[in-house]
Formats: structure tokens, C-alpha cells, sequence
């Protein structure tokens, strides 16, 4: 498998709710609600699956087309990485999520 | 920030009990969810603003048999100098909170409080107030109780949500926001329907053999009336509140509510020890029962809303 470049920052608590997960940025008392992707990216992180992974049972799961989906993935880690949910994980190198693609 | 250092002139140095004097030998017990809270240590003039304040079903120097296993405060001394001046804070008022595994602290304007969560309860509040209502009841007292409710609430199985819960039908529905989101004019339209407000602020929502009841909690807010104990009734339906031109209510999302109540459970979801289960029990009372987002306005007729609402959900 490979190394995910990403890891959940340790003060997160989060917690599937219906398709969505509530997330739990406790440092900032702050609490943001992902929706089905975002809450993809952020078990695959969490069990250590690569993107390249994520990108693949999504394509399959939704029949779309991967360059949308890499897009997308992209998108929601940007965001959770700007919102303070994860960060780079230095365990992984250089690796980054474009290279597992 | 050092933990007190806007509230006291010297935070390094916090009292202990067993070198603290109390006010006096007073007692007091006020009626809270799930029985009453005493307080002990207190002097005269505490106890007398105290029943003027939170009403007659409070109980001054109740006998010695039905003190034992009450969640339990004792009052205790400290200079006025010990603390600096309220008028110096550039922020809005907010109290200092520091969790540890089987104790709150808390430390705020003329007041240190520290609740060890035993069973039963055991705290103790050192505040340099006795005589004016403000600061002993509104200031002092209010803002330890509102913790107190917080914790001892959790501890029984139970959550405190800022809220408004009306009444209807002998059922409690339950309106969750923030300052500024519209529950005291939510309560104040209900009343003129002729529903009955547990409380516009703050309510107890308990674990019951029916799944939850919520109880008002004895802090002052714009309706409810002076706190009556036992004034409670079972959990129906949890709501988001959204200001809007006219009434209706929509579905709302499980995490978008679930979001909402952990937003509003004060205290607790700031308490890293304390999240992971204040986090499962919402999950718990929230699939327990219907949810939806109230958009409503000054007008009359919100009740009509609620109505068709539940007459269309399952």
C-alpha cells in the first residue's frame, strides 16, 4: 500500500452521521459537517489508503470519469488541510496525493 | 494564557479548602434536574439573596437526612483583592475552564470555582460576594451553576442544550440556537398560543424510561417563569432555528442537526476528556427523535407550521 501524504491533526474527533461526518476541531472549539466526499477523503486518510485507492472505489462506486473525480479529491484536500482537519504527514516523504495517482 | 490570569491578580496561587474559611453556616438547597444542589458555607445575607432570587422552592438549612448524596458546593471566603478589576477586560465576559480527569475548574469575575465529579457531587466556590445581588446571585452563583447544571447533567446520562423547549400537546419540542437566534421570540409567540416555555436558555434533556425528558434549569432567561421543579415533560421533536420571512420547517440533514446540538452543548464540548461521549449520547438521542429546521418570523401562527410538519413526517 502506499504511504498516505496526509494525516488527521491530533485534536480532530469526528463521527459519521447519516452519509456526512461531523467534525470536531477542538483547539479552535470549532465544528464543521463534511459531506459524502469529504467524508470519503477522510476515512481513507485515516486507514492509511492511498488517494490513488479513494480515487479508484469512486470511480468504480459512482461510474464517473477519474479526471472529475482526481479534481474533486484535490479540492476536498485542500479544504480540510485549510481548515485545519489534516495535515501533510512527514512518515511519508515527498510522497503527495498526486503521486499516487 | 495562564489559566486565570484575566480575572486574578495573582493565578499562580489558587486557595485550597482546608486553608479557606467560610462565609458562615448557613445551607441552602435549590431545586435543579434530576434533585437539588446544596450549598453550605454560606452566611445570612447569601441565603436571603439567594431565595429572593431563584424563588420559594429553594430550602434554607434543610434538615441534615435530606442533605445526604445532594450534589454539594461549599462556600468559601476570599478577598476582594485577590481578584482584578471586572472593568479591566478588553473581551466579552467569559469564565476560564480547565478539565482534568475527575475534576472542572473554573475561574471568572469574583468567583474560583473547582467541582470534583464524584459521586455524589462535591464542589467548592470561593467568591468575595455577600452582599449584592448582581454579583452574588446573577454573576456568582448563575455562572457556577450553569457548569454545575452542565456537568451534573452529563454525569447522571443526561446534556444541557442552549435552547428554547415549549410544550405542546404534553410533549417537548426542542428549539436549539445561539444568542441572537430567535428562541426567546420563538417562546414569546408560543406563549401567546397558549404554549408552555420550559425555558428560553438552557434545558436538561434526561435519560427516562421513554428515552428523554427535558426539565428547565433554575437560571433566568427571557420566559419561563420563575424555575418550578419538576417542570418537565418527554422529549418529541429537535428543531434548528432559522429566522425567515414566514413559518414552515424542512428536513434537515442528521450531521447538520447533530452539528447544532454539539454546538450547544455548553462546557461539555469544549471538555477533550468529556467529547467522545458527550458525542456518542447525542448520537443516541438524536436517533431517538424526528428532527427538522424551523424557519420562522414574528408572525403569529408558527404552531400551525409545526403541526402540518409533524402531520407529514412518519
Amino acid at each position: 500500500m502506499t504511504q498516505p501524504a496526509y494525516r488527521l491533526r491530533n485534536e480532530i474527533r469526528h463521527r459519521k452521521v447519516g452519509n456526512d461526518r461531523v467534525v470536531v476541531r477542538q483547539e479552535a472549539n470549532e465544528i464543521l459537517v463534511l459531506n459524502e466526499l469529504g467524508a470519503r477523503v477522510l476515512e481513507a486518510i485515516e486507514a492509511r489508503s492511498s488517494m490513488a485507492e479513494l480515487t479508484e472505489s469512486i470511480v468504480e462506486e459512482f461510474e464517473v470519469e477519474r479526471p472529475k473525480v482526481e479534481a474533486d479529491l484535490q479540492r476536498h484536500l485542500a479544504e480540510l488541510v485549510a481548515s485545519g482537519v489534516i495535515e501533510p504527514d512527514p512518515a511519508a516523504g515527498d510522497a503527495d496525493v498526486s503521486a499516487n495517482h | 494564557m495562564m489559566f486565570g490570569k484575566k480575572f486574578l491578580t495573582d493565578p499562580s496561587h489558587l486557595p485550597a479548602p482546608e486553608s479557606s474559611e467560610p462565609w458562615g453556616d448557613q445551607s441552602l438547597s435549590i431545586p435543579a434536574p434530576g434533585g437539588s444542589y446544596l450549598f453550605t458555607g454560606l452566611d445570612s445575607a447569601q441565603v436571603e439573596l439567594a431565595l429572593a432570587h431563584f424563588g420559594p422552592n429553594c430550602e434554607a438549612n434543610p434538615p441534615t437526612d435530606q442533605r445526604a448524596r445532594l450534589p454539594t458546593t461549599r462556600l468559601y471566603r476570599i478577598s476582594a483583592d485577590r481578584f482584578l478589576s471586572p472593568y479591566t477586560l478588553t473581551e466579552p465576559y467569559q469564565a476560564d475552564i480547565r478539565h482534568t480527569p475527575g475534576l472542572v475548574e473554573t475561574l471568572g469575575l469574583r468567583m474560583i470555582g473547582r467541582m470534583h465529579l464524584s459521586t455524589p457531587f462535591e464542589g467548592a466556590l470561593w467568591t468575595s460576594e455577600h452582599r449584592d445581588p448582581l454579583w452574588f446571585c446573577r454573576v456568582v452563583l448563575q455562572n457556577y451553576l450553569r457548569l454545575m447544571v452542565a456537568y451534573q447533567t452529563f454525569l447522571v446520562g443526561g446534556v444541557a442544550l442552549h435552547s428554547a423547549a415549549i410544550v405542546s400537546e404534553g410533549r417537548t419540542h426542542l428549539f436549539l440556537g445561539h444568542s441572537g437566534d430567535g428562541k426567546s421570540t420563538l417562546s414569546g409567540l408560543s406563549l401567546a398560543e397558549g404554549k408552555r416555555v420550559l425555558s428560553d436558555d438552557l434545558n436538561a434533556l434526561m435519560p427516562s424510561p421513554e428515552g428523554f425528558t427535558v426539565e428547565s434549569v433554575p437560571l433566568s432567561g427571557a420566559y419561563g417563569g420563575q424555575y418550578q421543579p419538576n417542570n418537565r415533560a418527554p422529549l418529541a421533536q429537535v428543531y434548528r432555528l432559522v429566522k425567515d420571512r414566514g413559518h414552515r420547517v424542512e428536513p434537515v440533514s442528521p450531521a447538520a442537526i447533530f452539528a447544532k446540538c454539539l454546538a450547544n452543548a455548553p462546557y461539555l464540548n469544549s471538555d477533550r476528556l468529556r467529547l467522545p461521549e458527550l458525542i456518542e449520547r447525542l448520537h443516541r438521542l438524536l436517533s431517538q427523535v424526528p428532527s427538522g429546521s424551523l424557519h420562522f418570523s414574528r408572525d403569529p401562527g408558527v404552531w400551525e407550521a409545526i403541526r402540518q410538519y409533524q402531520g407529514n413526517t412518519p
